[in-house]
């Protein structure tokens, strides 16, 4: 059977998986900005990369946040990002990553990519060759700091 | 209390059509002028260069490589994001930690020197560059991304990582066992020049001769640090008593049994050690504990140790956890001084809660 073209095979993972993407990336750099366009471009990536890429949504996936990672830190390194109240979105939803904001960066993608982004810790030991057992053990680490942060509210 | 469904109720822009347009006019520029100096990168290799060696930042400090060493310098020697030294077109390196140590480069190697191709994609690549011969050798930190897309892959374990075999180049893409937040987490070696097996070669010997800061001992290594260490002989514990000042953390050592499995939600090997960071280096000498809770398991028998430059340890309690024990652990700054060093393999077994 033939292999369905890039463009349709892109599409299909665009569907199925960019909103969640761009929440979780939204959620973990705290901008609109970064998370267009880590988003955006990691699924032209794919494109421009053509057939050479063998599991579309996983791609865009670790591009994205690989984009957006970088992104941040280079903000971070010139300057202070700027504050998520300037975006326009919903007030708990500014609450949530001015929230997130609070807690280590390693922490804050691991629990947006499970609680967000839908990823069991199953799945991100396997796509990760990292035993289940240490991200599971991270995980709990941080879904404990966040519980903690989220049951006293957020200093402003 | 906010929960994260309240992502949820932010509208998702429609990209598509900024996605098809990236793609078409191929916006990132991925390739450097060094190109010209080697044709032979097609930009397949490039492309290659899009995926992510690690996954998100979450992940990319956790370990996969089983029994990295890390190896230790001094700091005095940091580079920082002030360092003017970086090409002004290439990114400031930025490890804001500043865990990458300038003294850690091979000889040589210049910091955005003729690239092999620039790491344009991750914001935030520091590359240098340099020949060894007539190879041409790249070192980039964090490692620019590389998708598997069918070309070989090997998994070594000295040093530990991975070398990935591209038609134009071969590179080993390892971790540094550094934090992530400091951007230094992974790094490639990617040699252009001669066979594959001589480019695997070369970049497997510049990967040796990194150096590296000790790490969290939740980076990668970190916990394989300590596996080492508990196999070092005691005869090398004297150094490490003659050099004070080098206190980099500590874990919980403890069995695991069925409670850490409710606490952890782990799957691991019954009676398998775990590792459990609670300290962190403070004043260059002397520890305080975070983040530990042994009282989430009461009973169970652990060893407290001290890690030295990853590498060896020093049972500094041990016991079964209770809240008491908990608060001895994580409340007080410890000074290391006059600290009798063993390796944590001869520590003594689990025992009541020291008075």
């Amino acid at each position: 059977m033939a292999e369905e073209p890039i463009v349709d095979r892109v599409r299909t993972a665009y569907e199925s998986t960019h909103a969640r993407l761009w929440r979780s990336v939204l959620a973990f750099s705290g901008s609109r900005e970064i998370a267009d366009d880590a988003v955006a471009e990691a699924f032209a990536q794919v494109l421009r990369s053509g057939d050479e890429v063998r599991n579309v949504e996983a791609w865009a996936w670790r591009s994205a946040f690989a984009i957006a990672r970088g992104e941040l830190s280079r903000r971070t390194a010139t300057g202070p990002v700027p504050d998520v109240a300037d975006e326009p979105m919903p007030e708990p939803a500014v609450d949530l990553i001015r929230t997130l904001r609070q807690l280590p960066a390693l922490d804050r993608e691991l629990l947006v990519l499970v609680h967000i982004g839908g990823w069991t810790p199953s799945e991100l030991a396997e796509i990760t060759s990292t035993p289940a057992s240490t991200v599971r053990v991270r995980l709990y680490r941080a879904n404990r700091r966040a519980r903690a942060l989220f049951a006293q509210g957020v200093d402003r | 209390m906010k929960s994260f469904d309240d992502i949820e109720d932010v509208p998702v822009p429609d990209q598509w059509d900024d996605i098809v347009r990236r793609a078409e006019d191929g916006e990132i520029p991925l390739v450097s002028d060094s190109d010209r100096r080697r044709a032979r990168w097609p930009l397949g290799v490039v492309a290659a260069a899009a995926g992510v060696m690690t996954i998100v930042g979450g992940l990319a400090a956790i370990d996969r490589s089983g029994d990295q060493q890390v190896a230790t310098v001094d700091t005095s020697t940091v580079d920082s994001p002030a360092d003017p030294s970086p090409a002004p077109d290439l990114p400031v390196l930025a490890c804001s930690g500043g865990e990458l140590s300038a003294g850690s480069v091979p000889e040589g190697a210049e910091l955005g020197g003729a690239p092999l191709y620039t790491a344009s994609l991750v914001q935030g690549t520091a590359t240098w560059a340099w020949f060894v011969g007539d190879q041409q050798v790249q070192l980039n930190v964090p490692s620019i991304p590389w998708a598997d897309e069918g070309h070989p892959a090997d998994t070594v374990d000295e040093p530990a990582g991975t070398i990935l075999h591209q038609p134009a180049s071969t590179l080993f893409v390892g971790s540094s066992g550094l934090p992530a937040e400091g951007g230094c987490d992974s790094y490639d070696v990617m040699v252009a020049g001669g066979t594959p097996d001589e480019e695997a070669s070369l970049a497997r010997d510049v990967a040796r001769s990194l150096r590296w800061e000790p790490v969290d001992i939740f980076s990668r290594g970190g916990v394989h640090d300590v596996a080492t260490a508990r196999a070092e002989t005691v005869s090398s514990v004297g150094g490490i008593a003659a050099e004070p000042g080098r206190l980099e953390s500590a874990v919980i050592e403890a069995p695991y049994d069925e409670r850490l499995r409710e606490v952890l939600d782990a799957e691991v090997d019954p009676n398998a050690p775990v590792y459990i960071s609670v300290v962190r280096r403070v004043d260059g000498g002397s520890f305080v504990g975070i983040d530990a809770d042994p009282a989430a398991w009461p009973d169970t028998p652990y060893i407290v140790s001290v890690v030295v430059k990853g590498r060896f340890a020093r049972t500094l309690r041990s016991g079964f956890a209770t809240p008491d024990t908990a608060a001895d652990i994580v409340g007080e700054p410890v000074d290391q001084a006059g600290v009798d060093w063993v390796p944590s393999l001869t520590a003594p077994p689990p025992g009541p809660p020291a008075e």
